[in-house]
């Protein structure tokens, strides 16, 4: 073989790759066994990042879920001058403030500093995407994470000033608006800002994860959600009622609430003034007060409540004694006391409540009771410490212990002065005399849910003690209805329900002078609606009004009308207007109807009283009345032999008055007094008062039927026929009826409102609707047509009383008034009101023709 | 299935392409070179596929995320706008597509007699140089990292170097052989080729490539060993060799703080020994067992080139001082087995073609594990048969068939049983 004797060199060729790998091997050897644990550790290092998870804020809802608070992500840049080489700054920093339209210089320092620091906060899109472009441009040179992005929290309120006070606001910490200043943003903050997780996640060379971040643990960051009790329509209308009421009296504040005496939540809380929670840089500090919890003033006239009650419950007074006022003017040791401007001789005690008697008030406290007494019961009515309500910065009010009472605390106490109390105080009282004694614990936080919705806690109605007997509860509502029907307090009576109040005007303490000055006052009202069956406390007052009027009963009586009706339309309680006068024994129609032209504005016929109301049947109470008006004999007598109530009979034919009065209390030994009047009687009580109906039988047009009357009764309407000569018994006051209109298109428009803009209950209105439909026309066409004087009359009870009324319907082209005169909201009101299927009431009363 | 009717089958599908083609079914398996030969590339090349995947796959996922951010964020940005569709199994199919192609120039270079390649010597010479020229031209020759290398039009590109490392192989084996004494002239032997070698590694230093010329001139000089040149010229060429070398370092700055970083890979961590530290870090990491295939975390841009110049390193990561010694093992074998072949071939054309594509997989191979694992200066030299890359991959797989075609030949020589005739012989 030729080129043999190069063997050699080719067997050293040979061993070169042996050679080779042996040095490989070593350095192999080297670095993955001697030094395999160095070099791990260094690229465990490097290969791990902390990504700090920002937590999304939890919202703020109201009691109906609408959303008052809410949270979203923004990105916000970061600089880091670590990675920006100085020979660059200047290009880069110019491109990126042109891109942002901020300030060059400012930038620049930023780049040439050395901490992280950020760029622009809560970026826009747009300015997201010109900020990359820049980045991008330079990426060559200034590494992209030069400039990085972070997530923050941007807060955002729905309805800009709507109940400001109690949601309060959120500042700036590192995740963002993350940070509860004031109102539940502060009180929930621990729950509302969620949980800033750092999770460890594997990384690439320029920073940026691997892998997302694991659902679960994103999901545990998230903030909770709270849903406030208050209800955004109810609370609106307070605003405004509120804002009226201040500006209209040149007052310089105000608060409403409005309380729900059952459950002692806060279905609306208000202070004057308010600010934009969207423009919080734009408000003062006295703006963003929440006057409800912090101003604590002395209560004036409206303490006469507990001072009321206390005397009640310590068996001192009997509603119907006689007390000298001595002529509003009676001076005791160390002062005198008086009386506004009315003399009062001697007078019931009910009326020293009417009439706001400081005279009769004081001096049945001071002989009455003693010291601690009043003490105890004040105290235990909840003054002079902190309601434990669900907000910040409430404050404890005044009510100094009997050892430091000084020689006027005594006399002042009974009247309002001589403590301090907060509107938190005052209402959360007053509502447990309307809720029979019992004091609810007052909150306004309802549930706290979840990022998914679900509930996580709630707050359950929470009945703290009883503060006064159900009796002294009953006596206080009647005396507090007194006050709006005859006596201070009238600007506060409701067109559509009962209501009761104490009305208060608080001379102010004089800050230089001491003393009290006659210049300022604060005026206010306490009331409760109904008085029949209590649903809501609402408090209001209007602090230093100067437009003249300065009294309680004309400042902040008409906000509290205003608030109730609204409030109590938005609850969708039954309307049930005030009535005559309580009468032990019920009158012959004639004398009621005499009587309620007499004496009242707005009067209801005893007919009114044949109208049971459904939800008498549901949720009645054991030992509660039922409401028995409108049941023919057989039927009360099942009801009541059901309940095992005693009862007396009076009359024969359906029920229209009846001792106790629905929904009160049957004591055990009470015997139900129950008075009937025969149908036709009824129908004719009903004829009687068609204002319209002259004319209408006059102009001699429209079909004659027979007199036919539906009554609503257990939530089914019964027809009842008169005879023909029941019909043309009823003689002159028959009413004519004009054919029933069809339904036209639009029964109830949806109200563009948006208070009453709620799905269910307008999609439950139109089936009641289409219910009503079948009913009435069936009725109608089984009604064959008479001739003769006799008229026909057809009451309907559900739906939209516009069209369902043929009364109304005819009103319009004869007697437009009524018709005109009809308040819109009730209109509403009743459309929505279907759960309860009622508004009998108030549609009686129309065919009435009042 | 029964062996006999396995053999059946398989020679049913053997006959039509050669009876050389496969090892021939008389001779023991262990004992067939070529067969040997082509197993052992073939698992290089395959594992290769593989790694290349491991080590591609999340730089061109995230080459993918960037075109699409900036595609959603404004797709008018020129600097983004690419006609080239990238995902992450980008660089896989790529590789894979060069594998097919390199198996049919293996096959090609393998089925012609070899002895015919002598004709093709110096045509591929006359190309090889023609090309490099042209790639020196700026608009002709595409730039990338800073370098003129590749030829080529859009996605579809070609090292030169690589076509002219094959070219010189033959080119040398043949004038070495024309006359097997020249060499030991100074003048008339060895200088010559010297000058040829000169070009071709200036033209290919000027690109820059100065880890493919000194490959070169590693190669050739491995050849003159063989073919007896003198050692007084070898050892001459030695010196001014790392004369050169140390010239061409100190005259670029960047190869001068390539050789610093070697030197102390801690030095400059954030800067310039990145890349060497991160290597280190990447081959230490990787422990004895390894973390796993497509489980080491270095490749997420921390090691730069994981898939080319630094995918042993993200062997040794991913299969431990064991997979990485096989690996190294298996180019041990193969050179063992090439000059094996070069020791038992008749003629001094064989021998020294045999020498010369051993070579040419060999030193590249351990240069580069040299390199990886700091022990020589940073090259940009990537592991034949393994590495990303086109061009280098179907050159080295010709080089391979021609390896095995002197192997089959030299084997036919020693069995005598059968004989077996090249197919287009």
């Amino acid at each position: 073989m030729r080129g043999s004797q190069y063997r050699w060199r080719l067997a050293l060729l040979y061993f070169a790759p042996f050679v080779c790998f042996f040095c490989v091997f070593a350095r192999l050897g080297y670095l993955q066994v001697v030094r395999h644990e160095y070099y791990s550790n260094k690229a465990a290092e490097q290969h791990h990042m902390k990504i700090v998870i920002t937590p999304s804020r939890g919202k703020i809802f109201d009691r109906n879920g609408h959303e008052l608070a809410g949270a979203t992500l923004v990105q916000t840049s970061y600089i880091d001058p670590t990675l920006i080489r100085e020979e660059h700054v200047p290009d880069f920093s110019r491109e990126v403030a042109k891109a942002l339209n901020v300030d060059v210089e400012a930038v620049r320092n930023k780049m040439m500093g050395r901490k992280h620091l950020p760029l622009l906060r809560k970026m826009t899109p747009e300015q997201v995407a010109a900020l990359n472009k820049v980045r991008r441009k330079f990426r060559r040179i200034v590494p992209t994470n030069a400039i990085y992005y972070r997530q923050e929290n941007k807060r955002y309120y729905t309805r800009d000033s709507l109940a400001a006070h109690v949601i309060g606001f959120a500042g700036m910490d590192n995740t963002g608006d993350n940070l509860g200043l004031s109102g539940i943003e502060r009180y929930y903050d621990k729950e509302l800002r969620g949980r800033t997780e750092e999770v460890k996640a594997r990384k690439n060379a320029v920073e940026s994860a691997l892998e997302p971040v694991d659902p679960e643990r994103l999901a545990a960051t998230y903030g909770h959600s709270v849903v406030l009790t208050i209800d955004e329509a109810i609370q609106r209308a307070t605003e405004a009622a509120l804002a009226r009421g201040v500006q209209e009296s040149q007052a310089d504040a105000g608060i409403a609430t409005v309380y729900n005496v059952k459950t002692g939540e806060f279905l609306a809380m208000a202070s004057c003034p308010s600010f934009d929670l969207n423009q919080i840089g734009g408000s003062q500090d006295f703006q963003r007060k929440n006057r409800v919890l912090t101003d604590v003033i002395e209560p004036g006239s409206v303490m006469k409540i507990f001072t009321f009650a206390a005397l009640f419950e310590e068996g001192k007074l009997q509603a119907t004694e006689t007390v000298n006022c001595e002529g509003g003017r009676w001076s005791i040791p160390g002062r005198t006391i008086t009386d506004s401007s009315t003399r009062l001789g001697s007078i019931p005690a009910h009326d020293v409540f009417k009439f706001s008697s400081n005279v009769g008030t004081v001096k049945l406290a001071i002989t009455r009771l003693t010291n601690q007494q009043m003490y105890n019961r004040f105290a235990l009515f909840g003054f002079g410490q902190r309601t434990g309500i669900d907000l910040p910065d409430e404050e404890p009010g005044l009510l100094r212990p009997v050892s430091e009472w000084d020689g006027l605390t005594r006399s002042s106490l009974p009247m309002g002065y001589a403590l301090l109390v907060s509107g938190v105080q005052v209402t959360a009282a007053a509502a447990a005399i309307a809720n029979d004694g019992i004091y609810m614990k007052p909150h306004i936080v309802k549930e706290i849910r979840d990022y998914r919705g679900e509930t996580v806690r709630r707050f359950e109605p929470q009945a703290l003690r009883r503060v006064c007997s159900p009796a002294t509860s009953r006596k206080m509502l009647e005396l507090m209805e007194l006050v709006v029907t005859e006596g201070t307090g009238k600007a506060a009576a409701c067109d559509d329900y009962r209501v009761g109040g104490k009305t208060g005007t608080t001379k102010k303490h004089d800050r230089e002078g001491g003393g009290y000055t006659m210049k300022n006052y604060i005026a206010s009202f306490c009331g409760v609606a109904p008085v029949t069956r209590p649903e809501i406390c609402i408090y209001v007052w209007i602090d230093n009004p100067r437009g003249g009027k300065y009294y309680g009963g004309a400042v902040a009586g008409p906000v509290f009308r205003e608030i109730a009706t609204e409030a109590l339309k938005i609850l969708q309680v039954p309307v049930c207007p005030p009535q005559p006068k309580r009468n032990a024994k019920p009158l012959p129609v004639e004398l009621a109807n005499l009587e309620g032209g007499l004496e009242t504005r707005r009067t209801t016929a005893p007919a009114s009283l044949l109208l049971s109301r459904a939800r008498a049947e549901e949720g009645l109470l054991p030992g509660t009345m039922p409401d028995l008006r409108g049941l023919t004999m057989r039927e009360a007598t099942q009801r009541l032999i059901a309940l095992n109530i005693p009862y007396h009979f009076d009359g024969s034919g359906v029920v229209v008055e009846q001792i106790p009065r629905p929904y009160e209390t049957v004591e055990p030994g009470d015997v139900a007094v129950i008075s009937f009047l025969p149908e036709v009687a009824v129908v004719q009580s009903l004829a009687g008062w068609g204002g319209g109906v002259s004319a209408a039988e006059s102009s001699g047009t429209g079909r004659i039927r027979t007199p036919s009357l539906v009554l609503e009764r257990n939530n089914r309407a019964v027809e009842i026929k008169a005879t023909a000569a029941q019909a043309s018994a009823l003689g002159s006051g028959a009413v004519r009826s004009r054919p029933v209109a069809p339904p036209t298109a639009e029964p109830s428009k949806p109200d563009l409102d948006p208070r009453v803009q709620r799905k269910p209950d307008l999609a439950l209105g139109r089936s009641v609707w289409e219910e009503w439909k079948r009913e009435s026309s069936a009725g109608i066409a089984v009604s064959p047509p008479v001739g003769g004087q006799a008229a026909a009359l057809t009451a309907v009870q559900e739906g939209d009383p516009r069209s369902a009324d043929p009364v109304a319907s005819s009103a319009r082209g004869e007697s437009a008034p009524e018709e005109a005169a009809r308040p819109a909201a009730t209109t509403r009101a009743s459309e929505r009101s279907t759960a309860v299927p009622i508004n009998s009431l108030y549609d009686m009363r129309e065919v009435g023709g009042l | 299935m029964h062996p006999a009717v396995a053999r059946i089958l398989l020679r049913l599908v053997a006959q039509p392409l050669s009876d050389g083609f496969l090892p021939p079914m008389n001779v023991e398996l262990r004992s067939n070179r070529t067969w040997l030969i082509f197993l052992c590339t073939m698992i290089l090349v395959t594992f290769g596929i593989v790694m290349v995947y491991s080590s591609s796959a999340a730089i061109a996922a995230r080459d993918v995320h960037q075109r699409e951010t900036a595609a959603l964020l404004d797709e008018h940005d020129p600097d983004f706008a690419t006609h080239v569709s990238i995902h992450s199994y980008h660089y896989l199919r790529r590789q894979v597509v060069w594998a097919m192609i390199g198996l049919v120039a293996l096959a090609l270079a393998y089925l012609f007699d070899y002895d015919r390649t002598r004709k093709l010597a110096v045509p591929l010479m006359a190309i090889s140089l023609l090309l490099l020229v042209l790639v020196l031209i700026p608009g002709l020759g595409m730039v990338r990292n800073g370098a003129r290398r590749w030829l080529g039009y859009g996605s579809v590109q070609f090292q030169v170097s690589e076509l002219a490392k094959l070219a010189m192989v033959i080119y040398m084996a043949k004038k070495m052989s024309d006359n097997p004494a020249r060499i030991r002239q100074f003048l008339t032997g060895f200088l010559p080729l010297l000058a040829l070698l000169g070009v071709f590694a200036l033209l290919i230093v000027v690109e820059p490539d100065l880890g493919a010329a000194a490959v070169i001139g590693l190669i050739v000089f491995t050849m003159m060993f063989a073919a007896g040149a003198r050692l007084v010229h070898l050892g001459t060429l030695v010196v001014l060799g790392l004369a050169f070398i140390v010239i061409a370092i100190i005259a670029e700055p960047y190869r001068v703080a390539r050789f610093f970083a070697y030197l102390n890979p801690e030095s400059d961590i954030r800067g310039k020994t990145w890349q060497i530290y991160q290597s280190l870090v990447t081959i230490g990491s990787g422990g004895v067992t390894g973390l796993g295939i497509g489980q080491g975390p270095q490749k997420h841009l921390f090691l730069s080139e994981a898939y080319t110049d630094f995918i042993y390193a993200i062997i040794c990561e991913e299969t431990g001082l064991i997979g990485a010694s096989l690996v190294a093992g298996l180019y041990v074998f193969f050179a063992v087995q090439g000059i094996r072949v070069a020791v038992a071939a008749n003629s001094p054309y064989a021998r020294l073609l045999a020498v010369g594509t051993t070579m040419m997989i060999t030193i590249p191979a351990f240069i580069n594990m040299g390199v990886v694992t700091g022990l020589l200066p940073t090259k940009g030299l990537t592991l034949p048969l393994v590495s990303y890359g086109g061009s280098s991959l179907v050159f080295n797989m010709a080089a391979v068939g021609l390896l095995m075609n002197v192997s089959r030949a030299v084997e036919i020589e020693s069995v005598p049983v059968r004989r077996l005739r090249p197919v287009f012989g």
